[in-house]
């Protein structure tokens, strides 16, 4: 028998109160569910895409410092980095290390290209082709089937080529890809095309060397050699990849010695790792982990100038969205600014009405009146004009997140009070909706696209455009021939001003027909270790490229 | 014995044929097929069809079943479409990993277990006796991804004593494997401790107060030799059961465990499996661990056996 002098129950009990006291203190500190708090006048640290450029000022006054490691985080393996195979934001970043494109984005994102490993490119009369001079001093990775070799327009045309059969090759509007000359490339393309430009700074077209492709055969994906500042040592699936400083790069000697990309599934543990300081910068971060790196002195909170659209399509094949007053009804009961308030970490995420992000040099703030504000007396009177004055029931399908969960929970509140709509949540992992995307099973989608350019022809060029439809891009799917044929008028003009014009055109004629609701532009964001001094933060994150980008890290 | 191993073998067959045909139907069955995942959301329906064309997802169902098997009687376990390996040699790759935590976990576990059920048996009813209850109760309900997040939160972000996640290097020496390795071990060892306690309690409990105790002790036989010798080892075969169930058991655990921690073993390959719709894949992972299931509930028996050779299969 116990020969304490309190009973085993009192004991018991006063250990699980302790236990559940543990629970709750743990439970909110790591997960950090609890709402951000007003940090709208917080200071510095900086969440809008400024910080970026903040953090460019800060990088230059500072003493670079040579050596380290940089570790970062990512939430999936690439599980091939040929750049012919690689897809997905991670495979892109990994890949844009190891290898350079014949020219890069201007850093500000103003749509223009600097020079990289072309040096200067020129296009004929009928924009059909395009001359690319290439640098004379660029050498090859000293790797299993050569040595090191100096890299020539042949490699060029080779690696382009080698992607144009592909089967998931986007230059199908590229002819062919010739050398003309020992450093001259020329691009015959089927149509001129303003977006050649754009495509070619894709991770996808770095050059790969001919000899290494083909000794390796299908292992090429884990043992890649191109032209970049760090050299694959070693790509471990599921855990890391790692690079080394390529001592014989022929633009900036790079700062570091090492880049570590280590795979962290786990949302709250990537959060955790940068807190620890196992990793120096975490991709992907959930918006619940954004406003503790902000609270914490050690990280910083980047944003990229790079946009998120967040929208709900219409379906046009399934439910009452198929008639045109019901869309703008549902329209025009959605407060879009309650949608952000619950679903985003302040200042990540801007309000909007259109397909059109906001950092686009075609944007212009005057075209946000061709959506209608939110108004749910005129969607009422609409919604019973269209036949439905006591609503009716509609499914909402998406990828399960929390940011989608706490969107949805808003919308069902929002439409039942406004419309006596009944919301249905259908949260799925990713594989499930896209096949429901894919089929066109749904009736409502909400999901979002990455605008990966300033250039409009990637974000609302692609929203309506029929070839992408039943993808994630246009799921509805919006489909209208003047439209496109319209779209294809843009893609073949290069004067920004004009097609500044077309795309304003191509806006309102697509918001007339309301095929969804765009409600904002959120910023993905970076936490990111002090002492880590990027060049920049870009749409593609360049460690060391060329003679512009070279990040190092305090000691 | 022998004639035991070889029925026994055979009859992986029949399962093995079973695990297969539902595997096979499951995959299929779920929505979301590899293809869209291969390609993005992002793909137009045109290079979605072409993908699925070239990689022979166009046939019928019936069909691709029996070229599965057919495939399987060869030793080919096809070809993952994510990672795009062999399936066979990413398992080869991964097992061992997971044996690494997992084994390590129990031998955690079962020491633990037996000395702390040890212990609550002999002081049965007093205050020790009644934590190592409340322990056996919390290990068995706490669910081992909440153990997981709240120990990497003490343990790691609070106090910064161990590593977050990861396997480490053996570049580094082995105690930066160890160091990986303790917090995982011990969330795996947490429920199967917590079982382990409970059997040995009882276990002992029932043994201790036979006759022949009572005589060994009148005889003044050291309480030591007693409880070591002659009690323990006749309270050991309920444990031993319980540990072969425990095995299989830990393995499914060790799925979610590997996730939380990043840990590269079988666990992280078949939710990466599931995740992107690897048929191939998903099938190679599950038969393999309803092999390894089938082959330590065989070895439990031959250990069975060898302990109380009265007991005949």
């Amino acid at each position: 028998m116990a020969k304490t002098g309190f009973s085993p129950k009192k004991l018991m009990s006063l250990l699980v109160a302790s236990a559940l006291l543990f629970t709750a203190v743990g439970g909110c500190g790591a997960d950090g569910t609890q709402e951000p708090e007003n940090s709208a006048g917080e200071s510095g640290t900086g969440r809008t895409p400024v910080a970026a450029l903040d953090k460019l000022e800060e990088s230059r006054s500072a003493e670079p410092v040579e050596g380290g490691t940089l570790t970062i985080s990512m939430d999936k393996a690439p599980t091939s980095l040929d750049p012919l195979r690689i897809s997905g934001y991670n495979a892109y970043v990994v890949c844009q290390q190891l290898g350079d494109t014949l020219i890069i984005h201007d850093p500000e994102g103003k749509g223009e290209f600097l020079p990289n490993l072309a040096t200067s490119w020129e296009t004929s009369e009928d924009g059909l082709q395009w001359v690319f001079q290439l640098r004379d001093d660029v050498h090859f990775q000293k790797g299993e089937y050569q040595d090191g070799r100096l890299m020539t327009a042949e490699d060029v045309a080779y690696s382009f080529m080698r992607n144009k059969e592909h089967v998931n090759n986007t230059l199908g509007f590229v002819e062919k890809v010739e050398a003309t000359g020992e450093f001259e490339v020329t691009f015959t393309l089927y149509q001129p095309t303003a977006t050649l430009l754009y495509e070619i700074t894709l991770p996808n077209f770095i050059i790969v060397p001919q000899e290494e492709v083909e000794g390796w055969g299908d292992e090429f994906g884990a043992h890649v050699i191109s032209t970049g500042a760090f050299q694959l040592e070693s790509h471990e699936i599921d855990q890391q990849t790692t690079m080394v400083r390529n001592e014989n790069y022929w633009g900036n000697r790079p700062y570091l010695d090492k880049v570590v990309f280590k795979v962290i599934q786990d949302a709250n543990q990537r959060l955790n790792a940068l807190i620890t300081g196992e990793i120096d910068l975490a991709l992907s971060l959930s918006s619940d982990s954004l406003q503790q790196v902000l609270d914490d002195p050690n990280l910083d909170l980047v944003s990229l100038n790079k946009v998120q659209m967040n929208t709900i399509a219409f379906s046009y094949e399934n439910g009452p969205t198929t008639d045109l007053r019901v869309r703008q009804a549902l329209s025009m009961a959605t407060d879009r600014q309650a949608l952000i308030d619950a679903a985003f970490a302040d200042g990540t995420a801007e309000y909007t009405k259109i397909p059109l992000p906001q950092n686009s040099w075609a944007y212009d703030e005057s075209l946000q009146d061709l959506v209608p504000d939110y108004d749910p007396e005129a969607a009422r009177q609409l919604l019973a004009e269209a036949g439905y004055p006591d609503g009716f029931e509609i499914t909402l399908s998406y990828a399960a997140s929390v940011e989608r969960d706490r969107i949805g929970v808003v919308l069902q509140q929002l439409w039942k009070e406004n419309l006596n709509v009944d919301v249905i949540l259908d949260a799925t992992e990713t594989a499930t909706y896209n096949d429901k995307v894919h089929s066109g099973n749904g009736e409502l989608y909400l999901g979002g696209i990455t605008a990966s350019s300033t250039d409009p022809a990637f974000s609302l060029g692609y929203s309506f455009d029929s070839s992408k439809a039943h993808a994630s891009y246009n799921p509805g799917p919006y489909i209208n021939e003047a439209w496109d044929a319209l779209n294809l008028e843009a893609l073949a003009i290069t004067d920004q001003a004009e097609r500044t014009e077309i795309y304003h055109q191509l806006l309102e004629m697509a918001m007339e027909d309301c095929p969804g609701i765009w409600f904002a532009d959120q910023y993905p964001c970076w936490g990111v270790r002090k002492g880590v001094h990027m060049t920049d933060f870009d749409n593609w994150f360049l460690i060391c490229n060329g003679e512009t980008y070279n990040a190092w890290k305090e000691p | 014995m022998l004639r035991l191993v070889w029925k026994r073998l055979l009859q992986l067959i029949p399962t093995m044929l079973i695990v297969v045909s539902i595997t096979f139907v499951i995959t299929r069955v779920i929505p979301g097929d590899p293809v869209s995942v291969l390609a993005g959301p992002e793909a137009d329906p045109q290079v979605i069809a072409e993908l699925q064309a070239s990689l022979g997802l166009d046939k019928s169902i019936p069909e691709q079943f029996v070229m599965y098997v057919s495939d399987i009687c060869r030793g080919d376990f096809g070809t993952s479409l994510n990672y795009n390996e062999p399936v066979f040699s990413l398992i080869l790759d991964r097992i061992p990993k997971t044996l690494l935590i997992t084994f390590t976990g129990l031998i955690i576990a079962l020491v633990g277990g037996i000395v702390l059920g040890t212990v609550s048996a002999l002081r049965q009813n007093s205050i020790i006796d009644h934590l190592c209850t409340f322990f056996a109760l919390l290990g068995a309900s706490m669910p081992v991804f909440w153990i997981a997040i709240m120990s990497i939160f003490v343990f790691s972000v609070q106090l910064g004593l161990l590593p977050v996640m990861g396997m480490g290097s053996l570049d580094q020496g082995i105690g930066d494997v160890a160091s990986h390795m303790l917090l995982p071990c011990l969330c795996l060892a947490l429920a199967p401790m917590a079982t382990f306690t409970r059997t040995t309690r009882s276990s002992m409990l029932d043994t201790i107060n036979n006759d022949y105790i009572r005589a060994l002790r009148a005889r003044g036989v050291k309480e030591r030799r007693i409880i070591w010798k002659h009690a323990f080892k006749n309270a050991l075969p309920p444990i031993i059961s319980i540990l072969g169930v425990q095995l299989g058991i830990s393995f499914s655990g060790a799925i979610m465990t590997e996730n939380i921690f990043s840990w590269p073993g079988m666990g992280t390959l078949i939710s990466t499996a599931i995740n992107t719709r690897d048929y191939a894949l998903v099938q190679g992972a599950i038969l393999t661990l309803a092999v390894v299931n089938v082959v330590i509930s065989l070895l439990m028996d031959i250990l069975y056996m060898l302990i109380q050779p009265k007991v005949k299969i």
